[in-house]
């Protein structure tokens, strides 16, 4: 009984949450001095057809009145509402700039992943080593270099002057999605660039979390006396170290999945990946308030339900439990 | 030196150097703003507790939740639109004042969580239990007794917010959404030369790698802060 009544307690917080989150983000679009009605009109709208296109929209209501329009839709018909700029519904835009962000970040997740344990045990096994200077060193540049940067340089010396990757771009697997162009191999050599940045950047914290967390289990009271049974330093790494410096990096990693999940502004946009990111720029440039209220909320929803997850989850990979 | 830009022959070491002021500006007043916001909602709320408590630890786990590039962005671009007419002659160029007001806005979540820890610890510590019983007022006990003690873990935090300003600034001006051409900044430098940088990539080597170099010193600086001061956890 207890868990169900946290689950409730959790469902809650998470709804004051998106209610809080969508509030802001629409709040924050009446403060600009544009008027959304002029641009969704087209530019050579006459004053009575930017009339219309307003009372279409329903943007001559007060604000809290389309909030309160909005939010009815959301909860009873799931809807997003329909692009200011394209007519598209907000839905339809954000499921198919889902797929991107996705692939984006799961290839690069295991890139992260694996550097940050490989290097921070490695450092951590040796403290002042070379390979921990390295690994630390890695670990304070990677956190210093610039998302844009990286991607440009990457895209410049991989994709252009060595030519092994395509600059920019993206292909489905499935070849549907409007990209011209499918198949494994192709989505794979778009996204290896990317996935090789994004990991690399996102590895530093993860080199330094490792490092940390083995360092301080090294001394546990526990390692100390399976090393006096003397089991084999193999065993004792990956049974006694390891499995409880998982924890900690599970909480980690999945809060930065949810955040990277809900688009990853920077290298999507240099590499010109359709994701969440490269959408939610695209459509602030044209001040086009569903489709960012509409990405905002669904990157919310990811966050929150990660969050949960990572919670329940976390409980159980206690190894002392 | 360093060339000159492609479109307007512009001398690219001149504008580095300018748009390291605007960076390093935006970099300095969200430090500030952030920090100030954590210090006195971190502090009143360990301090003082009660409602106030409360209510500061519901937000902070309201933060939690939030996607805040992506706000960031949207904020940047909306109030932007206001905040970017707002300019000091040559000193504090248009743009300057919204990524300092939006920035410093989301960047006190960290730092405000770790404030109210160390001021509830102090709370019912002897020497404050001490300056009260000798009728010291509550604004002397937090001036003279608690203050002092949150200089540490703001000094590490000062350091780690300065870094990530400076990317998240050359990141909005990249977008277009910071610092205003034709004044430079290192992130709208990086703008300019990412329209032409396959055939002149030295236009983005070098605002990259004062981004770069800048980011590495101030990491440096607060990592041995951190380890003078608080190595209890990781900062993010």
């Amino acid at each position: 009984m207890n868990a169900a009544a946290y689950l409730i307690r959790r469902l809650g917080g998470a709804a004051v949450v998106l209610a809080a989150v969508s509030f802001v983000t629409f709040a924050v679009f009446f403060l600009i001095p544009v008027d959304p009605a002029r641009l969704a009109a087209g530019k050579t709208a006459t004053p009575t057809a930017i009339a219309q296109v307003r009372a279409a929209l329903g943007l001559d209501r007060p604000w809290y009145d389309q909030y309160g329009l909005y939010l009815r839709k959301l909860v009873l018909h799931g809807s997003l509402g329909y692009s200011y700029n394209t007519r598209q519904p907000v839905r339809e835009i954000v499921f198919a700039a889902a797929p991107v962000t996705i692939s984006l970040v799961a290839g690069a997740f295991l890139i992260w992943l694996a550097l940050g344990v490989c290097l921070g045990t490695l450092a951590a096994l040796r403290p002042r080593s070379f390979a921990d200077r390295a690994a630390t060193g890695f670990a304070a540049a990677a956190a210093s270099v610039h998302p844009v940067w990286l991607s440009l340089a990457a895209a410049w010396l991989v994709g252009f002057k060595l030519g092994w990757t395509p600059i920019s771009g993206y292909c489905s697997i499935s070849g549907g999605g409007g990209y011209g162009c499918g198949g494994l191999a192709a989505w794979a050599s778009h996204l290896v660039l990317p996935w090789c940045v994004l990991g690399l950047l996102q590895s530093a914290l993860y080199v330094r979390l490792v490092r940390a967390s083995v360092r301080e289990t090294l001394s546990a009271d526990w390692v100390r006396t399976a090393r006096a049974k003397g089991l084999p330093e193999r065993q004792i790494l990956t049974r006694h170290v390891l499995l409880p410096v998982l924890a900690p990096l599970v909480t980690v990693a999945g809060l930065d999945l949810a955040l990277l999940l809900g688009g990853v502004v920077f290298v999507e946009t240099v590499f010109g990946l359709p994701g969440l990111g490269y959408q939610a720029v695209q459509s602030l440039r044209g001040f086009d308030l569903p489709t960012i209220e509409g990405i905002v909320i669904y990157a919310t929803l990811i966050i929150v339900v990660c969050n949960l997850l990572v919670d329940l989850g976390v409980q159980r990979l206690d190894p002392r439990r | 030196m360093l060339g000159a830009d492609s479109s307007l022959g512009r001398d690219e070491l001149l504008r580095l150097l300018y748009g390291g002021r605007a960076s390093l500006e935006v970099a300095f007043g969200a430090t500030l703003l952030g920090l100030a916001i954590a210090l006195l909602l971190g502090a009143s709320a360990g301090f003082l507790g009660g409602i106030l408590d409360t209510v500061v630890s519901r937000l902070q786990e309201i933060t939690m939740a939030l996607p805040v590039l992506l706000l960031v962005i949207a904020l940047a671009a909306t109030g932007g639109e206001r905040l970017n007419q707002v300019a000091v002659g040559e000193l504090i160029p248009p743009g300057v004042v919204t990524l300092v007001v939006v920035l410093g806005l989301f960047s006190w979540f960290y730092p405000a969580r770790i404030i109210r820890a160390v001021a509830l610890g102090l709370r019912s510590r002897e020497f404050v239990e001490a300056a009260r019983s000798l009728g010291s007022s509550e604004t002397r006990i937090i001036r003279v007794h608690v203050l002092p003690h949150l200089a540490g873990p703001l000094a590490v935090y000062a350091a780690f917010i300065f870094a990530q300003t400076i990317l998240l600034e050359a990141g909005l001006s990249y977008l277009g959404l910071g610092i205003q051409p034709p004044t430079p900044s290192w992130g709208n430098m990086l703008a300019v030369g990412a329209a032409d940088y396959l055939s002149q990539p030295w236009l983005i080597l070098w605002p990259g790698l004062a981004v770069f170099v800048t980011c590495l010193a101030v990491g440096a600086v607060g990592e041995q802060l951190r380890r003078r001061y608080s190595p209890e956890e990781p900062v993010r």
